[in-house]
């Protein structure tokens, strides 16, 4: 075991490539559409946690309403497309606009706030969204939903669901991987990072707190927003009950199990906790309860995430918020030092 | 006239929110961490009061004794999944494990009891009066709350400022550390103060069921939010606050719904939270001699 | 060291999960929940060995199960009605299978846990669609989930019956979409006609109704009614499901002093309506649609449901043996009398069950094309017939009228349409 992390650490690009690679000859795997389905909504989700992952994991914010974004999105993109019948990629491009205007508009009063207070805003927030989208009958269609979203059609090729959704999914999930990764190396990357060590320390030191943390808000909300748009057209079918409370505590939920403040940990909760939910339905009613306590053993087991720990396999330096931090709190200082400086 | 009639509606559902309000202050208090299994602990106090009343005597006063009681338990049950080992790390960490609590007895209660609701036997008769000749009216429902809230309130603060127990609640509420140097065991008052705040949820949920007059295993989630809401409002760790939040929050929802429609109930009490936040970061009744400025990095 | 056990313990379920999934699909076989609710009538039939070629002949069946898929919420907020249909999809099946099965075949239920939530059934929708096995499928429950689930179907060639996804839109969408609640507009009509007009008389209303797929609809057709008939609507008031406490809403209603209360809630709701009616000592009369027409009301509300009227497709009552014969089985594993969705998810099931006999075969676009064909003179021992679907695949139902008179409730008037299908 110790060889193979050793490996790992020296060809973390290798480690990569293997991983996409995994990830590419995954759907080739089965036949079933019901799996390939399960794998490209399992995409989404890992993309959709990655968004929650650079709120909560990388500028140490702690939302709780992240569905909001994603019901904002899936629900412009629906009306986007029926009504005014506009393509995918033109579609996702204004969600993307608003989206960021919405947490724009959210992140404002929640710069002066913390911990639970922004908990609370976020998920009223979340809350306050699958309301409208229920009330507000002559945009949305209320508690119906809309239905008839087509196929995504992408310069002519008609993408289908099953297989080629999965690549769609994986290109969106892959390039936020990327952008994300040179995100956390620049010099926003590290303001979030300073902010979420030591909110005081970084203003002292010339860090605009509030810039960047409008800015992390507005970045999550854009990838939350258009994962929404995803989801639209993956069940070709939008709701107000599908934005509720619990689909934002499943997020949360990848994204912790897998290790929030690393690159790869959504992915790998997201996989592992859908997974997992897909896979107890033998379970009839006790499915849920099997699914409560696997978390919590998770989270008995290995609070920081799969990938969570500094010296984790892949995680690498990306991970060095280590959550046990008193017992090495010299080496997180020198670390917070050598990238804030 | 119909106005008055909605305020004194806002005010006995406010009461209600108010003591599950002042039960989940005190758990933020003493354990610093937020909680998401607070509606499940509402319906079990709720559940047991009605199996009680059900098999054993429909008796008002022993009814809160069982509710306190087995919500009580059921709040040991959760600190030591999600509270005691996780004390010193991350909020996230907890915060997940309560969710699980909460799905995990959620589910339970479901598979044990169905999720129908259940008719309420009730302990007295209900009754309008009506006030000073008019149409106002209070019921009978509406004053038996707001007396056992107004009691409990005033049973709850002598608790925490005439006794030693509650001298070291507040202790540890204040700073966990500090207390510890005293010569506290912040694990126990922890304890104690999850039991006290879980208790006075569940009978919070007992009096929740009779106002209703039914319960189910389903009925916790919704009401949970609105005691986090109202914990908010007050500030955190402000039992007084809290209190007024909920009232305020209660009072603030009839009048909304009577201005629009049922449908925008949660819309209204979560708007107002957000104002609120945004003029007052640190919680709308947290003055000068409150946390200031200390709830983000702890709580 | 625990990072590897968690490591491995993740990696591990991860695989057998995997592997679940994969066994599941490719022969479709073992990881079903709804053996465990089989019967003993329907197992006991397949352990009895050489099938004498029975059809119809009530000999025991034998061979290749016929597999149904069924798609109902197990768990989640909306269990109690999802139990409704589960069970009473069981009892159908328990019924045919002691009557020999189909074409000589026992019958077999596939059930799965959606939850009510429209993104659960769409998954659900796609596993059974992979599953060559599953002919048809029964359910699922609401309308949002139906309507969601169409277009899957669709793909498929697979028959969707809904035993209850009233919502207009919801047949229309594909013609494998198949649904025996009867439409909206024809319920809430018949019950503005002939009930709030003819049977009570009334003149003024005012509607509660829960904000959901199912009551926006109905709301939206009762104001259409009422405006046909010179029935003044003082107000109405919507409210989200989950919500409890209705004082302030009715404080609000009671100030526009309508003649009547029209509820448009689920059993449950509306109990708690009437009981916050009676503590505010507001004597009105109330009406019900038809989802208030349920022992539950009575439990839950006490006396003060007494008078309630309410419409109602289907009335079960102790002189209808084949009925009651159902119900007292339902109750026997329920704990409770079942509601409307129970006769009608059962039905569905016979219905269902004799598309394939009559299609003779499991292909799924013949069994589409003789569920359209099949009416309720194929089958015998239907409980809320009569049955014979329309081009879009709905039915077009007679209704009566249900009150509560001395704590239980009587039928006051004969089944009849609504004078836009008469």
């Amino acid at each position: 075991m110790s060889q193979a992390k050793h490996f790992f650490e020296k060809h973390r690009k290798l480690a990569v490539l293997i991983g996409i690679g995994i990830l590419i000859i995954l759907p080739q795997l089965t036949r079933s559409n019901y799996i390939r389905g399960v794998l490209a909504r399992i995409i989404v989700y890992a993309t959709l946690a990655s968004g929650l992952n650079i709120i909560n994991g990388y500028s140490g914010q702690s939302c709780l309403g992240i569905v909001g974004f994603t019901c904002i999105g899936a629900y412009s993109g629906a009306i986007l497309t029926t009504e005014l019948g506009l393509p995918f990629l033109a579609s996702l491009l204004i969600t993307l606009l608003l989206c960021a205007a919405a947490g724009f508009v959210v992140s404002l009063p929640t710069l002066k706030l913390n911990g639970m207070f922004l908990s609370i805003i976020t998920l009223g927030f979340s809350e306050m969204m699958r309301l409208t989208a229920l009330n507000w009958q002559k945009l949305t269609n209320g508690p119906l939903g809309i239905k008839g979203i087509p196929n995504v059609e992408l310069f002519g090729w008609k993408v289908k669901s099953g297989a080629p959704f999965y690549y769609l999914a994986l290109v969106a999930l892959l390039l936020v991987v990327f952008i994300l990764n040179r995100l956390l190396k620049s010099r926003v990357g590290r303001a979030w990072i300073a902010i979420r060590e030591d909110q005081d320390a970084a203003r002292s030191l010339g860090v605009k707190v509030s810039h960047y943390r409008c800015v992390n808000f507005m970045t999550g909300a854009i990838i939350c927003g258009t994962m929404g748009v995803f989801i639209a057209y993956y069940y070709r079918y939008v709701s107000p009950d599908m934005f509720s409370l619990d689909e934002g505590f499943n997020v949360l939920s990848m994204c912790v199990v897998g290790g929030s403040g690393t690159l790869f940990g959504p992915i790998a909760g997201a996989f592992v906790i859908n997974l997992l939910t897909e896979g107890f339905r033998f379970a009839s009613e006790w499915r849920m309860v099997m699914y409560a306590v696997l978390i919590i053993t998770m989270m008995w087991v290995r609070p920081q995430g799969l990938f969570g720990a500094k010296d984790s396999v892949i995680a690498g330096q990306m991970s060095f918020w280590n959550f046990f931090a008193k017992k090495n709190k010299k080496k997180e200082d020198g670390d917070v030092n050598h990238i804030g400086g | 006239m119909y106005i008055i009639q909605q305020l004194i509606n806002g005010l006995s559902q406010g009461s209600i929110y108010a003591l599950m309000a002042i039960g989940y202050t005190l758990i933020v208090g003493v354990v610093g961490l937020i909680t998401f299994a607070y509606g499940e602990m509402v319906m079990i106090g709720a559940m047991s009061a009605y199996l009680f009343y059900t098999f054993v005597c429909p008796n008002f006063f022993l009814g809160i004794l069982v509710a306190f009681a087995s919500s009580g338990i059921a709040g040991i049950f959760i600190h030591k999944v999600a509270y005691e080992r996780f004390l010193e790390a991350p909020k996230h960490i907890s915060l997940l494990c309560t969710v699980g609590c909460s799905i995990l007895i959620k589910n339970v209660a479901q598979i044990a009891f169905g999720s129908q609701g259940n008719a309420m036997p009730m302990a007295f008769e209900t009754k309008p009066f009506y006030l000073f000749g008019t149409d106002l009216y209070i019921t009978t429902i509406h004053l038996a709350v707001i007396a056992i809230v107004l009691i409990l309130s005033v049973g709850l603060s002598l608790f925490l400022h005439k006794t030693r127990v509650g001298l070291m609640l507040r202790a540890v509420s204040q700073d966990k550390m500090a207390s510890s140097l005293v010569a506290i065991n912040v694990k126990k008052v922890t304890l104690i103060g999850n039991i006290v705040g879980t208790g006075l949820g569940g009978v919070a949920g007992l009096l929740y069921g009779t106002y209703l007059t039914n319960v189910s295993t389903v009925f916790g989630t919704v009401v949970g939010l609105k005691a986090i809401s109202a914990c908010v409002l007050g500030g955190m760790t402000n039992i007084p606050g809290a209190a007024l939040g909920a009232v305020l929050i209660g009072i603030l929802e009839n009048f909304g719904i009577a201005l629009f429609t049922s449908s925008y109930r949660d819309i209204f009490a979560f708007i107002f939270v957000f104002i609120a936040l945004t003029f007052r970061p640190e919680g709308l009744f947290v003055f000068q001699f409150g946390r200031k400025g200390k709830g983000g990095k702890k709580a | 060291m625990k990072k590897t056990i968690a490591l491995t313990l993740a990696a591990a379920m991860t695989a057998s999960v995997l592997t679940g999934c994969g066994s599941g699909t490719s022969s479709g076989s073992k990881s079903e929940t709804a053996q465990n609710t089989q019967a003993d009538s329907g197992t006991k039939a397949q352990e009895d060995a050489p099938a004498t070629d029975g059809e119809e002949s009530g000999g025991a069946p034998s061979g290749d199960p016929i597999r149904i898929g069924g798609i109902a919420p197990v768990t989640g907020d909306k269990a109690e009605m999802g139990e409704s249909f589960w069970r009473s999809w069981q009892l159908a099946i328990d019924k045919v299978n002691a009557e020999g099965g189909i074409m000589g075949r026992p019958v077999e239920l596939v059930l799965e846990d959606s939850k009510a939530d429209p993104k659960e059934a769409v998954e659900l929708t796609k596993k059974m669609g992979d599953n060559e096995d599953i002919c048809a499928v029964l359910g699922p429950m609401a309308s949002s989930e139906a309507i969601a689930c169409a277009p899957v179907f669709e793909e498929y060639n697979m028959v969707e019956l809904s035993p209850c996804a009233s919502n207009n839109q919801y047949a229309p969408m594909s013609e494998y979409a198949f649904t025996l609640a009867g439409k909206m507009d024809a319920e809430m009509p018949y019950l503005v006609e002939r009930g709030i007009h003819e049977y009570l008389d009334a003149k003024s209303i005012a509607v509660i109704w829960v904000n959901d797929d199912w009551g926006s609809s109905a709301y939206q057709s009762t104001e259409e009614g009422c405006s046909q008939y010179g029935i003044e609507i003082t107000d109405n008031e919507s409210f989200v499901s989950g919500e409890k406490d209705f004082t302030a809403i009715l404080t609000k209603i009671r100030q526009t002093n309508p003649e009547y209360l029209l509820l448009i809630t689920q059993a449950a709701d509306g109990a708690l309506i009437l009981n916050q009616v009676k503590s505010m000592g507001w004597e009105i009369p109330i009406i019900g649609a038809g989802a208030m027409y349920s022992d539950q009301v009575i439990l839950l509300a006490g006396d003060a449901s007494e008078n309630l009227v309410a419409s109602a497709a289907f009335f079960l009552s102790e002189d209808d043996p084949v009925a009651w014969d159902y119900a007292t089985k339902f109750s026997e594993g329920a704990g409770f009398y079942p509601t409307i969705h129970g006769p009608l998810s059962y039905d569905a099931t016979l219905l269902l069950c004799a598309a394939i006999e009559k299609a003779g075969t499991t292909d799924r676009q013949a069994v589409r094309d003789a569920l359209m064909e099949t009416t309720d003179a194929d089958v015998n021992g239907l409980l809320a017939g009569p049955y014979s679907f329309t081009e879009d695949g709905d039915i077009i139902r007679a209704y009566c009228l249900v009150k509560i008179q001395d704590g239980k409730w009587t039928r006051v008037s004969e089944y009849t349409k609504c004078s836009k299908f008469e």
